[in-house]
């Protein structure tokens, strides 16, 4: 598994379209953190690094290659899961270190004395992100094992739309059946738990749970998924 | 002359097996999706109703970039009034209406009763806005300052003057 992390770390860092990407979102999360807003941007930096994650190495052919050696499918693709997450955790990182300095550089140049930017603050919202940005890989990379190219992401965006929007029709017809169903739906597709909380310890929480048992189900699909695939050179 | 024989297909060769610690991670998570959902059992935390509750700890700063007021619901298990308001109050569409596309709504519950203490954040929070009775509904601007209270739950119709004059106060 090792060796596929190391083949998709060379795949993507290697493209300097993608480190040119990571790097303007990694700025901007940078000014987005310093006026304490949470890093929203981290589920664009997830689409950069997880856009075609199986389908591009299928359709180019190189899934084939790869395959025809003896390992298990499913370590090809936890390799790929994981290269995201290490290459995510980079850019978070990255966008950390940003931070801080930006405000030392804005403290030096006499502009952020008030801005209020605490370190430890900023370190956990990037700590935050991090497990929100793995389960949105983990989705994506479900959707890669079965749609082209850039599928797996159209995906994401047409079911968190529906599930954001599904509620709201419900209120529009007052009808509290489709909200209740729209809301366990994103609950349980989607979990969100309250981070801060959990790393301060308090781990019996069943947005938690639903968090473990979401991320583990997608991964567990995803492998069920790709090990029933049949892949001809260049037909997909 | 002895037939030729075709490669298995690879989907259902040795390839293709399902290792075992990635079964066991999954049932492991499952396990743990059974028993925070037992422990929590009775807590009524999070989902009830058609309310869409936020993070406590990204509210205000979603409050500030969305110009909306924070509502917090100070609330406990034990409390038969909360309950009513669960059941009448949030569960009304036109109040959740209200209450999702107006405001920021963060749910506080209490777990003094049950675990003996609460959260360090929930505790700051009870603090600050003086919270004696549940429910108290407090809305507040992004920067926390209180802008109106609710003590107790004495009907919907209440409850929608509150959520107007809350509106109308920011």
């Amino acid at each position: 598994m090792k060796e596929m992390i190391r083949r998709y770390m060379g795949q993507k860092l290697g493209s300097v379209g993608v480190c040119l990407s990571l790097l303007l979102l990694a700025i901007l999360s940078a000014v987005m953190l310093q006026a304490g807003s949470p890093g929203g941007l981290t589920v664009f930096a997830v689409f950069v690094l997880a856009t075609g994650v199986v389908s591009r190495d299928s359709s180019s052919g190189a899934l084939q290659m790869i395959l025809s050696r003896p390992i298990l499918r499913v370590e090809y693709l936890m390799g790929r899961y994981f290269g995201v997450v290490l290459a995510l955790a980079g850019f978070l990182a990255s966008t950390f270190v940003l931070a801080v300095l930006f405000d030392r550089v804005g403290q030096g140049l006499g502009w952020s004395a008030s801005s209020g930017f605490a370190v430890e603050k900023a370190l956990v919202r990037c700590a935050e992100e991090l497990p929100k940005g793995a389960l949105y890989a983990a989705v994506i990379l479900f959707f890669s094992t079965f749609l082209r190219g850039a599928g797996d992401v159209l995906a994401f965006v047409i079911g968190a739309v529906m599930l954001s929007f599904g509620p709201q029709l419900g209120m529009f017809l007052h009808n509290a059946g489709i909200v209740k169903a729209f809301r366990a739906l994103d609950a349980n597709l989607s979990p969100a738990p309250e981070w801060d909380e959990i790393f301060h310890g308090a781990l019996l929480r069943p947005d938690l749970g639903r968090y473990a048992l979401a991320l583990a189900a997608y991964l567990l699909l995803a492998a069920v998924v790709f090990n029933r695939r049949e892949f001809s050179y260049g037909a997909d | 002359m002895a037939p030729i024989s075709s490669p298995s297909p690879r989907r259902t060769g040795p390839q293709t097996r399902l290792p075992l610690l990635l079964l066991a991670v999954t049932a492991a998570a499952l396990v743990y999706r059974l028993v925070t959902g037992i422990a929590d059992r009775g807590a009524g935390e999070g989902g009830e109703g058609l309310i869409r509750w936020r993070p406590m700890t990204s509210a205000t700063t979603a409050a500030s970039a969305a110009a909306m007021p924070v509502l917090y619901d100070f609330t406990a298990a034990w409390c038969p009034p909360c309950r009513r308001l669960d059941a009448e109050g949030w569960n009304d569409t036109t109040i959740a209406a209200r209450v999702n596309f107006e405001f920021v709504p963060v749910r506080v519950m209490d777990r003094q009763r049950e675990d003996g203490k609460n959260t360090a954040a929930i505790d700051a929070l009870q603090r600050k806005y003086k919270i004696t009775s549940f429910p108290t509904l407090i809305a507040a601007d992004g920067s926390g300052r209180e802008l109106a209270r609710m003590e107790g739950y004495s009907g919907k119709a209440a409850l929608e003057a509150f959520l107007k004059d809350a509106k109308k106060s920011k």
